[in-house]
Order: C-alpha cells, then sequence, then structure tokens
C-alpha cells in the first residue's frame, strides 16, 4: 500500500490545549431510542458550542466516572444545543445514559474530519447504516436534507439487529414518507409481525437508486458491516476514493498527540474517523490493528 | 420469445432455445399477503422467481410466532430445495406482501436440464450463485455484528 499523505499533528509543548479542558453541559432532553439507547440533549451552561461539521465527534465527560468519544447526531442548523446517541456499553456510557434534564456533562470538541457532505453536492448521496452506526450518519442525513436542491438521489440502507433495535424509527417514517428519499431498512432476526425485509445490509444495495458514476456513499456501523458493505459498493462500481467510512478506535486526547485512536498511520480523532476507502481500506483487513 | 422469464435476472441472457425449452414449466402465479406459500417438509415440486412482492422463508419456534430467517424480493428465486433430493422444503414461505411469482415446475424443469445439458450448467451454475450469496449473507447474520459495537 502506498504511503498515505497526513497533515501535522499537533505538538505536546507549551501551556495546556484549551481543547483538552471539558466545558460544563446542561442535559436538556432525554429520549429512550431503544432498549440500550438514548439520545440526549446538551446546551453549554456559558454561551454557545462553537460550529461543528457532520460526522464531527465531541468528547463527553461523565464526571467521576470518565471521558468517551459520541459523535454528534444533530443538526449542524441547531446553534444552541447539540444531541448525541448513545448506547450503554460500559461504565462511561451508562453513566451518560443515566442522565437526567438538568445533570452536567462535559464536552470538548468538535473533533476529526467530517463526512464530505460539501464534495458531495451535485451528486447522489447513498449512506448505509448499521446499528448504532446511523447516529454519526443522522447530521450528514440532515444536512442532505436541510440543502435537498444541492443532492441528486439519496438512498439510505439501514440494517439493525431487531425491530426493536431500529434507531430513531419516527424520524426514518417521516423520512420514508419524502417523495424524495428511498430508504430500505432490514433487520437480522424477526418474529412474523414484522413485514420489511429481514437480512444483511449489504444486500441492500444492488438494488439501491443511485447512479455510481456521481454518487458519493457515506458507511457507518460494525466494521465488518463497513468492509462488505464497501465491497458492494465496489461492485456497484463506485470508486474507493468517493466510498466514506466512519472508522472508530478507543479515542481519548482528541487532539491526535495520544495515539489510543490509531489504525495504520491514522490517529483517527485526527485525520477520521471520517476517510475514504482507497486510505482507510487496507488497513481495516489487518489482523489485530 | 419472451415470456416472465427473460425478464427475471434468474434467467436474464440464457439463448433463445433454452428459454424455448423452459417455457413450459412457467406459470403466473399470485399471492395474497399472508399466504403460505410452501410448507416444511412438503414435497418441493417447483421454484419461484419473484416479479413482485416479498416472501418471507419462517421456521416454526416453539411457544411463540414463527421466526422469519430472510426475505426475499423481487428480482428474487425462491426455492431450491427442487434440485436436491429428497425435494422437501427446508422452510416455510409466506407472502409479506402481495406477491406476483413466476412458478417453474420442478419435474419439467428437470427434465429440460436431463434433455440439455448446457442448459443444465447454466441454470445449476445461477443457482449456485444464489446459494453463495445467501450463505455470505447467512454467515454475516450469525455473527451478531450490531450486538458488539460500542
Amino acid at each position: 500500500m502506498s504511503a498515505p499523505t497526513l497533515s501535522p499533528r499537533p505538538t505536546t509543548t507549551g501551556p495546556v490545549d484549551e481543547r483538552l479542558l471539558p466545558v460544563p453541559h446542561r442535559v436538556v432532553d432525554v429520549r429512550r431510542d431503544t432498549a440500550d439507547t438514548m439520545t440526549i440533549g446538551l446546551e453549554p451552561i456559558h454561551g454557545m458550542p462553537p460550529p461543528f461539521e457532520p460526522g464531527q465527534v465531541d468528547m463527553l465527560y461523565a464526571f467521576g466516572t470518565g471521558e468517551v468519544p459520541i459523535s454528534i447526531s444533530s443538526s449542524t442548523q441547531v446553534a444552541d444545543r447539540r444531541e448525541y446517541t448513545i448506547r450503554r456499553v460500559g461504565a462511561v456510557t451508562t453513566a451518560l445514559t443515566n442522565v437526567e434534564r438538568g445533570d452536567r456533562i462535559g464536552v470538548r470538541g468538535p473533533f476529526g474530519v467530517p463526512w464530505p457532505v460539501e464534495a458531495a453536492r451535485g451528486g447522489d448521496v447513498v449512506v448505509i447504516a448499521g446499528g448504532i452506526g446511523l447516529a454519526p450518519l443522522r447530521a450528514a442525513i440532515l444536512h442532505v436534507l436541510e440543502h435537498r436542491q444541492a443532492y441528486g438521489q439519496l438512498s439510505l440502507l439501514y440494517g439493525a439487529r431487531t425491530a426493536g433495535d431500529i434507531l430513531y424509527r419516527e424520524e426514518l417514517e417521516t423520512w420514508r414518507s419524502r417523495l424524495d428519499v428511498d430508504i430500505d431498512v432490514t433487520i437480522d432476526a424477526a418474529g412474523s409481525g414484522w413485514h420489511g425485509n429481514v437480512g444483511v445490509v449489504t444486500r441492500l444495495v444492488p438494488r439501491a437508486r443511485f447512479d455510481e458514476q456521481r454518487a458519493t456513499a457515506l458507511l457507518c456501523g460494525p466494521e465488518v458491516m463497513m468492509r462488505y458493505g464497501a465491497q458492494a459498493l465496489l461492485d456497484r462500481g463506485i470508486a474507493p476514493e468517493r466510498i466514506f467510512v466512519s472508522a472508530e478506535r478507543n479515542m481519548l486526547c482528541g487532539i491526535g498527540t495520544c495515539g489510543h485512536c490509531q489504525l495504520g498511520p491514522y490517529f483517527l480523532c485526527h485525520d477520521g474517523p471520517v476517510l475514504s476507502w482507497d486510505r482507510v481500506g487496507p488497513y481495516m483487513s489487518v489482523r489485530e490493528l | 420469445m419472451t415470456t416472465e422469464l427473460t425478464r427475471h435476472p434468474f434467467f436474464a441472457g440464457l439463448r433463445e432455445e433454452e428459454i424455448n425449452r423452459l417455457a413450459p414449466c412457467e406459470l403466473g402465479v399470485s399471492y395474497d399477503p399472508d399466504t403460505l406459500i410452501f410448507e416444511t417438509g412438503g414435497e418441493a415440486d417447483c421454484c419461484y422467481l419473484i416479479n413482485r412482492g416479498n416472501v418471507a422463508l419462517e421456521v416454526v419456534a416453539p411457544a411463540g410466532p414463527p421466526l422469519v430467517v430472510e426475505t426475499i424480493d423481487d428480482g428474487g428465486l425462491l426455492g431450491w430445495s427442487w434440485l436436491i433430493p429428497p425435494h422437501r422444503w427446508q422452510f416455510d414461505a409466506r407472502a409479506v406482501s402481495h406477491v406476483e411469482a413466476t412458478r417453474i415446475g420442478a419435474e419439467c424443469l428437470r427434465a429440460a436440464m436431463a434433455h440439455d445439458p448446457s442448459l443444465a450448467a447454466e441454470v445449476t451454475r445461477r443457482l449456485a450463485e444464489v446459494i453463495a450469496r445467501r450463505l455470505h449473507h447467512t454467515r454475516l447474520q450469525l455473527l451478531d455484528l450490531y450486538g458488539q459495537r460500542s
């Protein structure tokens, strides 16, 4: 594989980088999405949050417990608050999903490279999401919907474990009712009450409506799913440099210095999390990387 | 010759004489939603080319409603047990929505394949593609990918 081009990383000398200091925020909204997933809305206690771009990540600090990277899932058009969809998997995410309105959470960010929603203008956009991977894509989907005339076809292919694990269900139904969005949902396991697709999300790719020559693909979900999803898109004829994935590792500093989130030559908090398939694909198949 | 067979991806691109050989085997069928198309253990005497709608492959579960293993959509092939002895269905198939399909009689299809080795090889190759794709998808489902992501 060829040597990647990387932007300079910050040095660790000098005074404390303000980006390492959590800014206190107040919980202003709490919504249960699924049995183990919540969406919380946060507003800074003082001032306004800095602007962000779809796909960027904030570090959320549950005081006394720890800090985790969570993608911002709200619209970039909402200036005064941000939303984060969090799945309960460990101590910090459990603390973050137990919050109530009025609780305080520390926030650092935004960090990382966003989805290429500006570069995608003028063409079709195909979004492939798996499980909670829909959350980091929500801001990009909202961006396309808010600037609908600037894009061609919008296709969302979403896979979840069961019908009860489908994220943003009401919002998906709202989007589906629009005439200018194609949404295909599939689940891995279903009872007889489910009248939709059953099977893996990659099987939706061959029938999705988009022009391979002018489409940009955005993928987020489990890494194995993204690998096979990217392959299905390559099989459809989309060039690897127009396929983008949100690659995630264990982010810690958020500013590209500590190396916790390293994937091959990339520090994902700084060089990612969004990377094109021609850059990151080769590293996603390396064992134990 | 233009038949439903030539319009379905499974048989697309076959030579005219091959389509002519298969044409007597086809029968247009339709099913209302929730209709049981075939049942586990029943004689697999045909396959279906789904032209519209989707079909759920189900397995009966104890003390509960059936579990859906996979859905097959328009453009898909439903049923390959007709090729492999003992020619018994391995799952139930139920129409999820209104389904329009082309039913291909197994005895007729097997006879056509026995008469024309080239056709037999091509149908078997296409069937193997379908089976390989379903196996690939099933393996991914078995990984339970969405349960692992933080």
